[in-house]
């Protein structure tokens, strides 16, 4: 008994193709009645031989006549699910408890194989009752033209435990009920949100008084916090978040003559649903909220290409254009915090892209060949900007300086490839430039930050062709058009010792330019990074045993630029009224300063002239002074890590040993490691490290069996620097307060004094992946005298993530409060140093187990049992903060981490014919 | 960009004048049944599944470029005189007659290099040096091609790339388990002009094919996020949502250390995260916990990270 892979199907000798149309009608009709679900496919094999999902079968000798014909397939069956979940059915679309009908197709016809015709088509569906069903029709004549039609769901499960409290969920306006009261609790904070009032333990919320004294609510407060939970709390209700992708797309390929392609395709996608989305309404009180946000996109996607085949040479011009279009253009949110204040997010915009690509490789000779290829693009975006007037928070009293953005991007990319084969050698050499290149046209935007209205005069306002009316607060921002140009050029030569035996020595440059287009300064972090790459390999096979190794470094070096910030904030080029006798950035450039502003203390003497206006107190650039209220200052030493300089290690191996005919034994390993040598703030050092063992076993034809296991660990080494800002403050509540804890400074004022420079502040965090994955494979055929199959697959995944921190930060003393408060007893801290602490370790287990067996009928028809157990045990702090009662500042959505332990089983009928 | 356009019409030109070059006779194959039957008189029903490549494009007679059995073993005259002599090629891995792999990939290229399905970009590509061949992924006689299928397709791929199997069974992963995202629809294996073999000439393009509402261009654009999207995702598979590297707020204090991305946030500041002061656990009313370390972190306000056109979006926040 032979058995093969193909799509879940079994496979006989019957040949009644007329029935094909007949047998698909029944089984679309069945499938709008219940659900349908593909049987399990084995996701976890190595080996070919052991990749075989269950039941396809293959007679054991069979005829001329049945290897030559094309087969035509149906499937159908019943299974069940024992328990409901949302994460199980997140791309299966097996999220609901209930039973559900198996059923796919495919139905191949046309010309046999030795007829002058070379008409075929096939026709296929799988998953037709479900939310991630999918159908391809391909019919042509080979050689000639070829046509697909396919239609294809995709199922996008986030959550089903979320909750909330807006009502027009689906829509772009979300409002609350008109019961809702805003849930503050005026004992814990009397004018911020605080979720606190919807803390299910009535008797909390006792606080310190302003004399210092621990008091349990009133019965009025406690009254009051009745009132919101009992107003509140029955508002929430529970909305399924999920996508829906649904996507048809038709391919045609012709053929006109034997040395020209002409392939044409076009595909239309609608992605709609729920998720959920951050949204702000308060800057300063960080009020915000998790809402319902729908996604209703379309995305058309064609592609054409000419494909010139002139023997030595093959030509190809190709147009793909994507269309995207956002059917939602904002949404507009109830703000929880203040009854009336409506905030306003603006979606995704609309957008296009055409590319032109030619292509051309011309063989040089048998054994040299030069490809080239050269492509253009053209993106742009031009959707009107958000009416400033839809929303009531004040974000753009200004108005705006155009309706849209005009955006426009160009992409070009040109390669070449030479290849050559010589004797024991073998070379590439290759390069490659590509681009983009944005111009968009910039332009001056002025916006207020959420719940931040105007106060006091900006130094910019009526100057500068700015209108008057500009507070300090008030954001002065130009867009950004980030482009970049990166060149690459490289080569390898490898060199063969013998047939089995080969190393590879090779070398490669990449050279990036950042910039952007008709910015007032450098705005890239790194204006110009190089990096060269030295790598080598050797393999070799001696027998049984098969080994690679592959080792590469490379030095990455670019010049960072600490002010390329002030790329966004076009008055930092001005000089701002108020005495100041240059501007910011003069400033900056005249003392060699970033805008973290002088790396030190309070000054022994107070500072005079511009210092004072742009650093005082030796603080960071004052914000007011280059018109923003966005603290961008880059510690000096700070790096992104995408840009910055970095040393990276590459290894890889492999070992393989077919250790005698029926086992075999695989090893491998991979090592990456990321040293960002000059950084000393921000991530340092990423390190990566996996490693497989792979062994398979064939005791015969009828018994094959594998066995994996992988362990991966990711470690992401990052600094900070919490810095505070310099003062003369030297208590804390009333004058006496001034004990300090912590290792670094005794006193309040002697931190305050050197808040800017506090080694205290200063924090590191070493995040943690460890992931064990351990996976099982096992068939064993003819049992039963050959007429029953059975075929297994468990996968063990264990997932850890640990987010260690080390360092602390202040946190006053509750009861050091001014007067009447008392003070606090003599030695008692004023200020508390808290030191830091781990997160928990975030777990994920997973178990599936998916055993099968198949029992064969006939040649047409076999049976086919499955069985599948998945379990997910996860742990994650991230949800703690999503309860009610959580005492943070954002809406609660009271969401639970998913875990599950589902059983699914079924019966199918695999007919063939 | 006129840089790019002058390149590209260089190139264009420069091939259209070197394809004026001789053309090289071939040896002509019988590609006829007729020149089958050569082999298939021995290599028939009962050698395994030889003659299921009639089911397949490559047995379709009716297309003349179909190659034959010799198409694509060769000629193997002294096969043919004495069945103990391999064929001129080779292609069952098992086989101790296994040809080089130089040989067996020419005998594919023979049509797929400038031809059929052109795999113009196979030379020089990362599977060909790496010794691999078509056959490696490809079962030529197998109508049912593994590697063709959706849902099995990861199958073959992670024969080689095991770390990735283990990578697609976490927490956070694309739907290639199901079948719905396969590795070709990233990844070209046949090499590309893009980097890590992607369809498309950038990441973010190969992205973006599914993934358009984020190309923009934006009005406020995030420069991460335009240069590489795995600078944040870990596209195969990870232990956080949405295939991050690692969780908010620590992901973005790699980049981000002024105003409140500046703070140390630890467990510290979950709710009920335990204080431990000089004067023993106390509540410290404001300070814990804290939003940034919770729910989505950063993420909670600066939402539209990807790029923002709001004209008060600077922040990624509207």
């Amino acid at each position: 008994m032979k058995s093969r892979n193909a799509c879940g199907f079994g496979a006989g000798s019957m040949r009644v193709l007329g029935r094909a149309s007949i047998a698909a009608g029944l089984l679309v009709a069945l499938s709008t009645f219940a659900a349908a679900q593909t049987v399990p496919q084995n996701t976890t094999g190595r080996n070919p031989g052991t990749q075989v999902p269950p039941g396809i079968y293959i007679p054991d000798e069979p005829t001329a006549a049945e290897q030559t014909r094309l087969h035509s397939r149906t499937q159908i069956g019943a299974a069940g699910i024992s328990a409901p979940s949302f994460k199980f059915g997140e791309y299966n679309g097996l999220n609901k408890f209930h039973a559900f009908a198996i059923g796919n197709f495919d139905y191949r016809g046309g010309a046999s194989y030795d007829s002058t015709d070379a008409w075929q088509w096939r026709f296929r569906g799988s998953s037709l009752g479900l939310e991630t069903r999918n159908g391809i029709l391909d019919f042509g004549k080979q050689g000639k033209f070829q046509v697909r039609f396919a239609y294809n769901e995709l199922l996008a499960n986030t959550s089903d435990s979320y909750q909330t409290p807006f009502l027009g969920v689906g829509s772009d306006t979300l409002s609350l009920p008109s019961t809702w009261v805003v849930p503050i609790l005026p004992q814990k904070n009397a004018t911020a949100l605080n979720y606190f009032a919807l803390n299910p333990v009535t008797a909390a919320g006792s606080v310190y008084n302003s004399k210092g004294v621990l008091t349990a609510p009133t019965q009025a407060q406690l009254n009051a916090m009745a009132a919101i939970r009992a107003a509140d709390l029955p508002a929430f209700r529970n909305v399924d978040l999920s996508l829906t992708r649904k996507r048809g797309e038709t391919q045609l390929l012709f053929n006109p003559t034997a040395s020209i392609d002409i392939p044409v395709s076009y595909s239309r996608e609608h992605k709609n649903g729920l998720r959920t989305i951050g949204g702000v309404n308060d800057q300063n009180t960080q009020d915000s909220a998790l809402l319902p946000y729908r996604v209703n996109w379309d995305t058309d996607q064609t592609s054409a290409a000419v494909n010139v085949k002139l023997h030595k040479l093959f030509l190809s011009f190709a147009y793909y254009g994507s269309f995207f279009h956002n059917n939602t253009e904002h949404m507009l949110w109830a703000d929880p915090a203040v009854i009336g204040l409506t905030s306003a997010l603006a979606e995704e915009p609309s957008s296009q892209f055409h590319q032109f690509t030619a292509t051309g490789s011309y063989k040089l000779s048998r054994d040299a060949k030069l490809v080239v290829v050269g492509s253009i693009g053209r993106g742009t975006q031009n959707q009107a900007f958000i009416n400033p007037s839809l929303s009531n928070e004040g974000a753009l009293p200004f108005g705006l300086p155009r309706p849209s953005l005009q955006g426009l991007v160009y992409t070009g990319l040109g390669a070449g490839k030479f290849t050559l084969k010589h004797g024991k050698w073998e070379l590439v050499a290759d390069a490659r430039f590509d681009e983009r290149d944005n111009q968009t046209p910039l332009g001056i935007f002025l916006f207020q930050d959420d719940a931040s209205p105007k106060t006091g005069k900006s130094p910019f306002s009526g100057l500068y062709g700015l209108p008057t009316g500009l507070g300090t607060n008030t954001n002065i921002y130009n867009n950004r058009s980030l482009s970049k140009l990166s060149y690459k050029a490289g080569g390898e030569a490898e060199y063969s010792f013998s047939k089995s035996e080969h190393l590879m020595l090779g070398y490669g440059w990449d050279r990036a330019d950042r910039h952007c287009s008709y910015s007032w300064i450098t705005c890239a972090d790194a204006k110009e990074t190089n990096e060269n790459t030295f790598r080598t390999e050797w393999r070799k096979s001696k027998g049984a045993l098969t080994a690679r190794v592959e080792y590469a470094f490379s030095e990455r070096r670019g010049d960072y630029n600490e002010n390329a910030f002030l790329a966004e904030t076009p008055m930092a080029n001005q000089v701002p009224a108020g005495g100041a006798s240059q501007s910011a950035y003069s400033y900056l450039k005249s003392t060699g300063l970033t805008g973290f502003g002088p790396v030190a203390g309070l000054p022994s003497a107070p500072l005079t002239g511009d210092a004072a206006i742009f650093t005082p107190n030796n603080n960071t650039l004052a914000q007011a002074q280059y018109g923003t209220r966005n603290i961008l200052n880059e510690i000096p030493g700070f790096k992104r890590y995408y840009v910055a300089d970095r040393n990276r290690n590459d290894a890889r191996t492999q070992l393989l040993w077919l250790a005698k005919d029926k086992v075999a034994i695989e090893g491998s390993g991979e090592l990456s490691d990321d040293d960002y040598l000059n950084t000393k703030l921000g991530l340092k050092r990423r390190t990566w490290w996996a490693a497989t063992m792979d062994v398979s076993y064939t005791a015969s034809e009828d018994l094959v069996a594998d066995v994996f296991y992988t362990y991966d660990n990711q470690r992401l080494y990052a600094t900070g620097d919490a810095f505070g800002s310099n003062s003369t403050a030297k208590f804390q509540g009333q004058a006496g307060d001034t004990v300090l804890g912590g290792p670094c400074f005794s006193t309040v004022a002697a931190r305050n004094a050197s808040a800017k420079i506090d080694p205290c502040l200063n924090w590191t965090h070493n995040d943690r992946d460890k992931i064990d994955t351990a996976g099982l494979t096992l068939r064993r055929k003819n049992l039963a005298g050959g007429k029953l199959e059975l075929a297994g697959e468990a996968v063990y995944t264990r997932g850890r993530t640990e987010n260690a921190v080390v360092g602390g930060s202040y946190v006053n003393n509750p009861l050091a409060l001014a007067a009447p408060a008392p003070k606090l007893p003599a030695g008692t801290q004023a200020i508390f140093f808290i030191p830091a602490q781990n997160y928990p370790v975030i777990r994920n287990d997973e178990v599936m187990v998916k055993p099968s067996a198949t029992y064969v009928i006939s040649k047409a028809a076999s049976l086919q049992g499955f069985y599948w157990f998945q379990r997910l045990s996860p742990t994650d702090w991230r949800y703690q903060g999503l309860q009610a009662g959580n005492k943070l500042n954002f809406t609660p959505t009271n969401e639970t981490v998913p875990n599950y332990d589902v059983h699914v089983g079924g019966l199918a009928f695999n007919w063939a014919f | 960009m006129r840089r790019s356009i002058r390149v590209i019409v260089f190139i264009i030109l420069g091939l259209v004048l070197g394809s004026m070059g001789s053309r090289t006779a071939k040896a002509e194959i019988n590609r006829s049944l007729d020149g089958d039957k050569k082999c298939t008189l021995c290599h028939n029903e009962a050698s395994g599944h030889v003659l299921s490549i009639y089911q397949t494009k490559h047995g379709v007679k009716g297309d003349a470029r179909t190659p034959g059995c010799q198409g694509c073993h060769g000629e193997s005259v002294k096969h043919q005189e004495n069945p103990s002599d391999s064929p001129e090629i080779v292609f069952g891995a098992k086989s101790k007659q296994l040809s080089s792999t130089e040989a067996r990939t020419s005998a594919c290229l023979s049509c797929h290099e400038s031809s059929v399905h052109a795999r113009t970009y196979w030379s020089g590509s990362t599977h060909e040096k790496q010794g691999l061949t078509c056959t490696d992924c490809h079962e030529m006689h197998n109508p049912e091609q593994k590697v063709l299928n959706k849902l099995t397709q990861p199958e073959v791929c992670f024969g080689c790339h095991q770390n990735e199997r283990a990578q697609f069974h976490r927490f956070s992963r694309h739907p290639v388990l199901e079948g719905k995202v396969t590795c070709s629809d990233c990844h070209n294996p046949h090499g590309s002009t893009g980097p890590r073999l992607m369809v498309k000439n950038t990441v973010t393009e190969t992205c973006y094919t599914c993934h358009a509402e984020k190309r923009g261009p934006f009005l406020w654009e995030h420069a991460p996020v335009v240069e590489d999207c795995t600078n944040c995702h870990s596209p195969h598979g990870s232990n956080v949502t949405p295939l991050l590297k690692t969780r908010a707020p620590m992901l973005c204090q790699e980049c981000h250390t002024s105003d409140h991305a500046k703070g140390l946030y630890s467990a510290a500041n979950l709710p009920g995260g335990p204080f431990v002061t000089g004067n023993g656990t106390i509540p410290l009313g404001a300070q814990s916990p804290t939003d940034q370390a919770n729910g989505r972190a950063c993420l909670q306000c600066h939402s539209q990270i990807h790029g923002s056109n709001h004209p008060g979006g600077a922040k990624y926040n509207r």
